[in-house]
C-alpha cells in the first residue's frame, strides 16, 4: 500500500476503509464487511455502496518464489485487481476529500481518559542487513501506567512497575504479522528504572533504562517457540510546574529468535503536541 | 547589547525559542533515526482511511462511489491493518 500508483488509484477512486475483522460491530455495518469475509477472511476489496463485490485480491506466496518476485507479483496484481474494480463500478470523477489521518494520535497528544499512545517501530537484521520493511505498531498506555514514567513527588530515581514495562512487548519483534508477536503476558522479564539527570528551571530531563525477555508460541502452539530479548534507553522531557511528560523517546536493541535468528532495533516515541 | 544577545544565542548560552529539542533528547532521537520508517514506509498514510464501519458506508452512499476495503485480522486481538494486526 505504500506504492504511489496504488495511493492514487485509492485515493482518487474510491472511500478507503481498513478495519479489523476480529472487532467488526454487530448488525448491519458490520455485516456489510463480513459477507466479503465469506469470499475469503482477508485481503483487499472493491465493492459497491450496496455491498456488491466488483474485485477481489489475496497475495498467496508461489512456491519457489522469491521474495522479491512475489513482492513484484503483489503489487502488480494488486493494481489489476483495482483497475478491474474501477471498470467495474463505471467512470466517475476523481474523488476529492479532505486529508485525514486515521492514526493522527499515534505517538502524540492523549486520549480522552488521559492514557496515550505511544509510536513503536521496529527493523530486523540478519548477518547484519537490514531485512523487510519496519514493523509499525503503537502501544496504548492507560493514564495510570503512563503516569509511572512520570517524576514522583520527591525522588529523582524509581523503578517503572514490571507489568508496565511488559506493554512494550510489540517492540520485541520484527514482524509485521501479529501472531509473531510477543504480548504483554508473554514478558518474563521487564525491568525498568527511571532518574532525574537535569534539572532547569521547570524542566526535568529523565533518563530511562530497561531490559525485558520474551517467550510466546505462535498460534499458541509450542511447537513454534518465539524467544525475544532487548535492553534500551530512554529519555523524558518532563514539565515540574504542570506534572507532565513533554515528551519521551526510546531505542532497544535486542535479539528475536522465531527459527531464524535476527537481531532488532525499536523506536518508541511519544509527545505531549505536534 | 543586540549583538552581545545574538553572539549569546548563536554559542548557545541562551536557549532559542520555546520547541529547541533538550540535548539528551536530541542524542536519543539521532541514534534512533536510522531505525524510524521513512517516509516512504509510512506513506500508505497519505490515503484518507475510514476505520469506522458505519462512517465508510455512509460516505460511499453519500459520495455514490465504491469502497476499497482492506480487512485483516483472525488474530482475535486489537489492532488495525494500518498497523499490525
Amino acid at each position: 500500500m505504500n506504492n504511489p500508483a496504488v495511493i492514487r488509484l485509492v485515493a482518487d477512486n474510491f472511500v478507503p476503509v481498513a478495519l479489523n475483522t476480529d472487532r467488526l460491530p454487530a448488525g448491519q455495518d458490520g455485516q456489510f464487511f463480513r459477507n466479503l469475509m465469506r469470499q475469503w477472511p482477508q485481503g483487499l476489496w472493491v465493492v459497491s455502496a450496496d455491498g456488491k463485490t466488483l474485485a477481489h485480491h489475496y497475495h498467496r506466496p508461489r512456491p519457489g518464489e522469491s521474495y522479491q518476485a512475489g513482492q513484484d507479483r503483489w503489487l502488480a496484481e494488486t493494481v489489476g485487481m483495482i483497475e478491474a474494480g474501477i471498470q467495474a463500478a463505471g467512470s466517475r470523477p476523481k474523488r476529492t476529500f479532505e486529508k485525514v489521518d486515521a492514526l493522527a494520535d499515534r505517538g502524540t497528544g492523549f486520549a480522552p481518559d488521559g492514557g496515550v499512545r505511544v509510536a513503536v517501530s521496529v527493523v530486523g537484521f540478519q548477518k547484519g542487513r537490514r531485512e523487510g520493511p519496519p514493523a509499525v505498531d503503537s502501544i496504548k498506555l492507560a493514564k495510570d501506567e503512563w503516569s509511572a514514567f512520570a517524576v514522583p513527588a520527591g525522588k529523582d530515581g524509581w523503578d517503572i512497575p514490571a507489568a508496565v514495562g511488559a506493554k512494550f512487548a510489540p517492540a520485541l519483534s520484527p514482524v509485521t504479522d501479529s501472531i509473531y508477536v510477543p504480548k504483554p503476558g508473554d514478558v518474563q522479564k521487564a525491568e525498568l528504572s527511571a532518574r532525574v539527570v537535569r534539572r532547569d528551571g521547570d524542566l526535568a530531563i529523565i533518563s530511562y533504562a530497561g531490559c525485558w525477555e520474551a517467550k510466546h508460541f505462535r498460534d499458541g502452539d509450542p511447537r513454534f517457540p518465539i524467544r525475544s530479548a532487548a535492553t534500551g534507553d530512554g529519555v523524558g522531557a518532563f514539565d515540574l510546574k504542570a506534572n507532565a511528560l513533554r515528551e519521551m523517546a526510546w531505542v532497544l536493541r535486542g535479539s528475536y529468535d522465531n527459527g531464524t535468528r535476527w537481531e532488532t532495533a525499536a523506536v518508541l516515541e511519544w509527545r505531549a503536541a505536534k | 547589547m543586540t549583538r552581545f544577545l545574538l553572539c549569546a544565542v548563536v554559542l548557545g548560552l541562551i536557549p532559542l525559542a520555546v520547541g529547541a529539542v533538550e540535548p539528551e533528547l536530541d542524542a536519543v532521537l539521532k541514534r534512533a533515526a536510522p531505525f524510524r520508517p521513512s517516509t516512504a514506509d509510512l506513506a500508505y498514510r497519505e490515503i484518507p482511511w475510514v476505520i469506522d464501519p458505519a462512517e465508510a458506508i455512509r460516505q460511499a452512499r453519500a459520495e455514490d462511489r465504491p469502497l476499497f476495503v482492506w480487512l485483516a485480522g483472525g488474530r482475535k486481538q486489537d489492532g488495525t491493518p494500518l498497523e499490525r494486526c
